[in-house]
């Protein structure tokens, strides 16, 4: 009714209260309105070969691929490529987003995380009958290991796109100043070295200088998948349940632990008040001698400091810790109600296998994953990178254990041990605390149907 | 004549259906986004909210779970406590600060409209990306805001990765995007009749006893619509913990703001269902904290008519 009162005979009053009404419509409900199912609309069917091509990363990435598509384009008239990009996080919510929608892009890249989500709900085209020359996607050069990833329940979803897993770097000059050897494969500093080493990086370069970061508050999960490879375990068991013990999580935080109390890793505030990767990571703020990370950012790094990087294995995947070695790639996929299959197909094999679009692309995405293709673009890449593909050739072709994939509800529980590890690390929780929650609430809501 | 009545009756009323038809006609791009971007999915999250729903799968009826699940669940409680300490300091803050600075500008200044767009560019930038990143940056270990601390002789460390103190960041941000309320304080303070200030200051009241016995009765009203307004957008605000927390509310959930959390349960962690009955929460948290304020203005807010 009061909507019917003349605009001039509103008073002061009834105006406030109209507004203050609405204003608490228009600002409360948006929340409401983003949980809602929304059904995005499909691109519509269409006659000329139209493809949606989504993947995350740099500025830098954006150009090269927008580069690579035109290729593709100019090679195949009839099949025009959009490329739709973002960083991870974003694309990640959108790929969720357009998974409800059944809206998702012809051909883009996914993570480990999402691959067992996308694989549940019928997203993602089963590739394995297109595999193989003249099928679709030539397989040639790709290794059991390195399909390995985008497979699964024996099926092949994913193709590995670029190769690339973690990686030690370090500023040479700070090694060669301390006294420190550079280790490369086959070798690698053990654990206990890598302690003893960062604690006398901060004793020789003092009180404001450091020997690591700490990839647990830096967000990676994967070092400690790696801890726990080496020692014969996993993250993730074969029916999707912890792959770890309770005494190897307390092992492995303890470890952490004594690097923080000696000083031999970054103080987590002073790590983490930046990013702590690329321009942020301590390593290149000068802050530390090693930064923890994945070994394809090579490149990205020494772009961003004029002291000479060199790459080394994590600590224990040397040696005699070689099978340990795992490669979390980034992956491809085709979507499975695509309109224009063969066409994707054909993108998809472009992405995978052509010399020309990896040369366009380098080693920003990871290594090519064929040896061939990356002996191709081995003569025009830069030294960084040429270190890049030697350190990534050797896990390509070491003999390893298999990764195992975990459940739908894995990357959820990655990113909720991770802000445990976080709280531990500002002393808001025990060791005993951390594990307690890992095996017991998070561990439950892994395992929730 | 009746006859001619009639006609004209008639005429006048199809005018009308046909002003009707042209009014509903333009008022329907508004109708159908209301009811499709707006109701139907709030109706939808209404339902969802009583399910388990992962994003990709079908929603399976769990009745009140969702809701149950919130009293154990420590993030929640943690988003809770962080969002509720954000607005019950940031806000009362903030309008004090913008009241008083309308209150300056109100004495004649000159230039006021140069003042006045000044102070209100914060309101602008506020909640975007790039005053988040400045933010984060200022309050680093190695930024401006410690250097000048410590040019006083006060030590601190960074109070973005601190968690004792990252919260206190996200505040004073708040507070320092004063321009919006500021400029409607001051639009209020030009309206209240210079007679009555006049009046009272021949009474012999001083300045504090004319602000607090003439000004701010006769201003209730704009504050009541001040703080509606700030209540509500800083239950909330989301940006400038995302990005100075990198999406995680860390440190140590000490920026969990709840909008952040809800955020991550359902784009993140996939629980578009448990997602729902959170944004219900807040959706019915707002409405009450609203009806309460509206409540409690009969006692305290003077309208003139």
């Amino acid at each position: 009714m009061a909507m019917s009162v003349p605009l001039s005979r509103l008073s002061r009053r009834s105006v406030l209260r109209l507004a203050g009404g609405l204003g608490a419509a228009a600002v409360a409900g948006p929340a409401l309105v983003a949980c809602g199912d929304s059904s995005g609309s499909g691109s519509g069917p269409s006659k000329s070969a139209s493809l949606r091509f989504m993947f995350w990363g740099s500025d830098d990435r954006v150009k090269r691929f927008q580069k690579a598509s035109t290729a593709f384009t100019d090679k195949n008239p009839t099949i025009k490529v959009s490329p739709e990009f973002g960083d991870i996080d974003a694309i990640e919510t959108k790929i969720t987003v357009a998974m409800s929608g059944k809206n998702l892009p012809d051909v883009f890249w996914v993570t480990s995380d999402l691959l067992p989500q996308l694989v549940a709900g019928g997203h993602v085209m089963d590739l394995t009958s297109h595999l193989g020359a003249g099928k679709g996607i030539a397989d040639a050069g790709f290794s059991d290991a390195i399909k390995a990833p985008g497979r699964l329940d024996g099926k092949q979803y994913a193709m590995t796109h670029g190769l690339q897993s973690i990686g030690l770097f370090a500023k040479k000059n700070v090694l060669d100043e301390v006294g420190i050897p550079v280790k490369n494969y086959p070798d690698s500093y053990t654990w206990d070295e890598y302690a003893q080493i960062s604690a006398k990086i901060h004793s020789a370069k003092g009180d404001k200088f450091f020997g690591t970061d700490d990839p647990n508050t830096g967000g990676a999960a994967d070092w400690f998948g790696a801890y726990a490879r080496q020692h014969d375990q996993d993250m993730w068991a074969e029916n999707g349940d912890l792959g770890f013990t309770k005494d190897l999580m307390t092992e492995w935080l303890n470890y952490w632990k004594n690097l923080r109390d000696t000083k031999a890793s970054v103080p987590t505030a002073l790590a983490l008040e930046q990013n702590p990767y690329f321009e942020g990571a301590p390593m290149i703020r000068g802050l530390a001698a090693y930064h923890m990370r994945n070994s394809n950012q090579m490149l990205e790094l020494q772009g961003l400091t004029k002291d000479a990087l060199v790459l080394m294995p994590c600590p224990g995947n040397g040696g005699a810790g070689t099978k340990a070695i795992a490669l979390s790639p980034n992956m491809l996929c085709v979507a499975a109600n695509t309109k224009n299959p063969d066409a994707a197909l054909k993108f998809a094999d472009y992405l995978l296998n052509d010399v020309d679009r990896a040369k366009i692309i380098g080693t920003t995405i990871g290594a090519p994953p064929t040896q061939t293709v990356r002996d191709a673009i081995a003569t025009s890449v830069t030294p960084a990178e040429k270190q890049f593909l030697t350190y990534i050739g050797f896990e390509a072709g070491a003999k390893t254990r298999p990764v195992r994939g975990g459940l739908a509800t894995s990357g959820a529980f990655s990113s909720d041990m991770v802000k445990a590890w976080k709280n531990l690390a500002y002393d808001k929780a025990s060791i005993q605390q951390t594990v307690d929650l890992i095996f017991g609430d998070l561990r439950t809501k892994l395992l929730k149907k | 004549m009746a006859l001619i009545n009639e006609v004209q009756q008639a005429a006048r009323g199809r005018a009308r259906g046909r002003r009707s038809r042209i009014a509903y006609l333009f008022l329907l791009p508004w109708i159908a986004g209301v009811l499709l971007i707006t109701l139907v999915p709030m109706v939808t999250s209404l339902y969802l909210s009583f399910t388990d729903y992962r994003l990709g799968t079908s929603p399976r009826f769990t009745g009140l779970e969702n809701y149950r699940r919130m009293f154990s669940d420590p993030d929640f409680l943690a988003a809770a406590g962080v969002t509720a300490k954000y607005v019950f300091i940031s806000v009362p803050l903030q309008l004090t600060f913008a009241l008083a600075i309308a209150v300056l500008l109100n004495q004649g200044v000159r230039g006021l409209a140069i003042y006045r767009s000044v102070y209100y560019l914060p309101s602008l930038l506020g909640g975007s990306v790039a005053v988040a990143v400045l933010w984060r940056q200022l309050f680093s270990s190695t930024g401006l805001v410690p250097e000048l601390a410590g040019k006083l002789g006060i030590q601190m460390g960074s109070w973005i990765s601190e968690p004792a103190h990252a919260l206190d960041t996200l505040i004073i941000l708040h507070v320092w995007t004063f321009g919006s309320p500021m400029i409607i304080f001051l639009a209020g303070l030009r309206q209240i009749p210079e007679e009555l200030v006049e009046a009272a200051k021949v009474d012999g009241a001083g300045a504090w006893r004319r602000f607090t016995s003439v000004i701010l009765p006769l201003l209730s009203p704009v504050v009541f619509f001040n703080l509606i307004l700030q209540l509500i957008g800083s239950f909330q605000a989301f940006t400038q913990a995302y990005i100075i927390s990198a999406g995680t509310g860390g440190p140590a959930n000490s920026t969990l703001f709840y909008t952040l959390y809800l955020f991550v349960t359902g784009f993140k962690n996939f629980e578009m269902g448990y997602a729902s009955a959170l944004a219900w929460i807040l959706f019915v948290v707002i409405g009450m904290l609203t009806a309460i304020n509206f409540v409690a203005a009969r006692y305290w807010v003077h309208y003139e008519d």
